[in-house]
C-alpha cells in the first residue's frame, strides 16, 4: 500500500530528477486513471451505440455486447467501476500525503489564467516567452477538475436513469427527461474533449509522441518534463513545496 | 286495295316478329336460363327453417343480382351441384374457388391475395374445421357482390367495420366509439378501418411474428399513416410522435426484439384509441398510471407529470429543448475550437521544424541545464 501510495518525500522525486526522470504518478494513481480510462471507454462505447442506435456500427457494437440488455449491462458494469476508481481516488487523498499534495498543485490559481493565455500564444502563435508552469499545467488542471465535475454529473443523471420506475416514484417525469438528455448530450461533448483534447495532449502534443510514458511507468524524462511545464526553468512544484 | 293492307299487315307483323326478338336477344342470356330458378327464389319471403330454428332466407332478389359484379354469371355457374329443378336436396355452400383461381378461363380475376386467404388466421380455422371461419361470401356477400371501389360494397372501406363486426361484434362496438371509428362515420377518407391495420386476406393472428398487428411490427403498421405529415398535419395530430418513439427506451428496445416494451397499442390500445384529451383515453393523464402500472407496478400520478412523446428539439420541450440546445452548441463550439488548436499547433511544429531543426530540444536542454 505504501510503495503503490508513494512516500511522499520530496527527496524521492529529487533523486529521480538527478537521474534524468521525473516521478510523476504513483502505482495507486496509475491504477486509479487504468481503470478510470478503461471504463470511461466502455461507458463512450456502450452509450454512443444507444444514442446512435440506427446507425450500423452502433448496431454492431450492440451485437458484440450481447444485445440491448447486455449493452445495459456492460455499461452499467462500468459506471460501477467508474465509481470504484473514484473511491480509489478518495482513499489516496485520505492516506497519502503525496496525493494530498498533488491535490493541493491542482488547485486551481488566479495565475493560470494568464499562463494559460501566454502558453497558448507561445505555442500556436509563436510569440512572447515560454511560460512557467509548476506541477500541473492550467490545462492539466482543467482536465482534472473537468473530469471530476463531469463524472459527477454524469453519475447523478446516470443514477436516477438506472431504474427510471424507482425515480419517478419520487421525481415528476420531467425531471428523468431531463437527467436523460442531460446525460446523453454531456457524453456528447465529454467524447469530444477525451479524444480532441485529452488523447492529442498526451500522445501528441508538447513532444509527447507517440505517448507520454507517465501513466503506464509513472515517469517521464526530466527534458520532457521541463519542456512542458518549465521550459524557462521552472522547478515543477510549487514554492510552498520546495 | 286488299293487296296493300294484306302487305301492310305483312309488315306490321314483321315489325313486331323483328320487336319480339330484337327484345328476347337483348334480355341476359343469365336471365333466361335463371328465369327457373328465380320461380322460386325470386319470390319476397321465400325461407326455409333449419333444424337449428334458425331461419335461413331463400329470396334473391333478381334485381340486386342484375347490379352486382356477376351480373353475367348463371345461377349454375356458382351453384354447380343444382343439376335439377326442383333440387331434391340442399345445394352445397359455393366454392368461389371454382372460377377464382390462377389461369381461370372465365376471367375471374385472381391475385396472390385469394391464396393468402389459406395461410390467414380465417383460413386456418377454417381447415381446423371451425364452423364460425368465415369464407368469402361472409366478407363479400353472396348475390350482391360489388368491387371494393363501390360504396354499396360489403368490402368498401366505408362498410368494412360493419362487415368484420358481424363476427367480431366487441371489437367492433368498441372501434365505433374510437376516434378512428368516428371519423369514418363522419366520412374521413382516411380514418383508417380494420383492414388497413390487420391486412384483408392475410389477416394474422396478432401472435404471428408475421401480422400486421404483432408487436414487432405494429410501430411500422401505426407508421404509416401516423408517420406521414400530410396526412397527420389535417387532424391536428404530430407526424414526430413516431420518430420520438423510436428515439424513446421504448422505440430502441422494440427495434432490438425486446417485444415486451411498450408499442403504440401498449398504451394507447388497440381499439379504444380516443384523443389525449378525453377522459376515456388510456393517455390522459389521470389514466396515465393506470396504462404505465400494466408494465411498470406501482406506477404514480408523477408518471404523467411530463410529457410522453417528448421532442428535445422542440422548443416546447422546455427546459430539456434548452439544455440539448446548450451541449450542442457546447460542443460543437468546442469541437471547432479543439480543431483549430490542433491544426495550429501542428502547423506551429512543422513550421519551427522547417525554420530551425531540433531548435526547440536544443533551447530545452540549454535551458533546463
Amino acid at each position: 500500500m505504501k510503495t503503490m501510495l508513494g512516500s511522499g518525500k520530496v527527496d524521492d522525486m529529487t533523486s529521480q530528477r538527478s537521474s534524468g526522470s521525473i516521478d510523476r504518478l504513483t502505482l495507486w494513481q496509475r491504477w486509479e486513471h487504468g481503470l478510470m480510462a478503461l471504463c470511461v471507454l466502455l461507458l463512450i462505447l456502450s452509450g454512443l451505440a444507444l444514442a446512435y442506435h440506427e446507425q450500423f456500427w452502433a448496431q454492431f457494437l450492440i451485437r458484440l455486447m450481447g444485445g440491448l440488455p447486455g449493452r445495459h449491462l456492460v455499461h452499467r458494469f462500468a459506471a460501477v467501476g467508474l465509481l470504484i476508481a473514484g473511491l480509489l481516488h478518495l482513499t489516496g487523498l485520505l492516506f497519502s500525503d503525496r496525493h494530498k499534495r498533488d491535490f493541493h498543485e491542482v488547485v486551481p490559481r488566479f495565475s493560470d489564467f494568464s499562463q494559460a493565455w501566454q502558453g497558448l500564444k507561445f505555442s500556436i502563435l509563436g510569440t512572447g516567452e515560454a511560460p512557467q508552469y509548476e506541477w500541473f499545467t492550467p490545462m492539466q488542471k482543467l482536465q482534472y477538475w473537468g473530469v471530476l465535475i463531469g463524472c459527477l454529473v454524469m453519475g447523478i443523471s446516470g443514477s436516477l436513469l438506472w431504474n427510471p420506475v424507482v425515480t419517478l416514484n419520487i421525481f415528476p417525469k420531467w425531471i428523468l427527461d431531463f437527467m436523460l438528455v442531460l446525460h446523453a448530450t454531456e457524453a456528447q461533448f465529454i467524447f469530444v474533449l477525451f479524444i480532441l483534447w485529452h488523447l492529442y495532449d498526451v500522445h501528441v502534443a508538447g513532444g509527447n509522441f507517440p505517448m507520454n510514458p507517465a501513466w503506464l511507468t509513472g515517469t517521464m524524462s526530466k527534458e520532457l518534463f521541463a519542456r512542458q511545464h518549465a521550459a524557462g526553468g521552472g522547478t515543477g512544484r510549487s514554492k510552498e513545496d520546495e | 286495295m286488299t293487296r296493300s293492307r294484306a302487305h301492310s299487315v305483312a309488315w306490321k307483323a314483321g315489325l313486331a316478329l323483328w320487336g319480339v326478338i330484337g327484345f328476347l336477344s337483348s334480355v341476359p342470356a343469365r336471365a333466361q336460363d335463371d328465369i327457373r330458378c328465380l320461380t322460386c327464389h325470386g319470390k319476397p319471403g321465400f325461407e326455409k327453417i333449419l333444424p337449428s330454428g334458425k331461419r335461413l332466407e331463400l329470396f334473391v332478389d333478381p334485381m340486386r343480382l342484375r347490379l352486382s359484379i356477376h351480373k353475367e354469371r348463371k345461377c349454375v355457374d356458382c351453384h354447380a351441384d343444382v343439376t335439377e329443378v326442383p333440387h331434391p336436396s340442399i345445394p352445397e355452400k359455393v366454392n368461389c374457388g371454382r372460377c377464382h383461381f390462377l389461369g381461370n378461363e372465365v376471367g375471374a380475376p385472381q391475385l396472390e391475395r385469394y391464396a393468402e386467404y389459406k395461410n390467414s388466421a380465417h383460413g386456418k380455422a377454417l381447415a381446423e374445421g371451425n364452423p364460425k371461419a368465415p369464407v368469402c361470401q361472409d366478407c363479400h356477400g353472396d348475390h350482391f357482390i360489388l368491387p371494393g371501389s363501390d360504396s354499396r360494397s360489403q368490402v368498401s372501406h366505408r362498410n368494412i367495420p360493419q362487415t368484420c363486426g358481424e363476427c367480431h361484434l366487441e371489437i367492433y362496438a368498441q372501434y365505433q366509439e374510437s376516434v378512428h371509428g368516428q371519423a369514418l362515420a363522419k366520412g374521413v377518407k382516411d380514418a383508417p378501418v380494420c383492414t388497413d391495420c390487420h391486412g384483408e386476406h392475410n389477416i394474422l393472428k396478432p401472435q404471428d411474428k408475421t401480422s400486421t398487428v404483432n408487436p414487432g411490427t405494429i410501430v411500422n403498421t401505426c407508421s404509416r399513416c401516423h408517420a406521414k405529415v400530410v396526412i397527420m398535419e389535417k387532424y391536428g395530430v404530430k407526424a414526430e410522435q413516431v420518430a420520438t418513439y423510436r428515439e424513446s427506451f421504448h422505440g430502441i428496445a422494440n427495434e432490438f426484439g425486446m417485444l415486451k416494451a411498450a408499442n403504440c397499442a401498449s398504451c394507447h390500445t388497440a381499439h379504444q384509441i380516443f384523443p389525449e384529451q378525453d377522459p376515456r383515453s388510456s393517455v390522459n393523464s389521470r389514466n396515465i398510471p393506470y396504462t404505465c402500472g400494466k408494465c411498470h407496478p406501482g406506477a404514480n400520478a408523477n408518471f404523467a407529470k411530463g410529457r410522453i412523446h417528448l421532442n428535445p428539439k422542440d422548443k416546447s420541450a422546455g427546459i430539456v429543448y434548452w439544455i440539448a440546445l446548450g451541449f450542442k452548441i457546447l460542443t460543437l463550439s468546442t469541437l471547432i475550437g479543439l480543431l483549430i488548436h490542433i491544426l495550429l499547433d501542428l502547423y506551429r511544429r512543422v513550421k519551427n521544424r522547417k525554420q530551425a531543426p531540433r531548435h526547440d530540444e536544443a533551447e530545452v536542454v540549454e535551458k533546463s541545464q
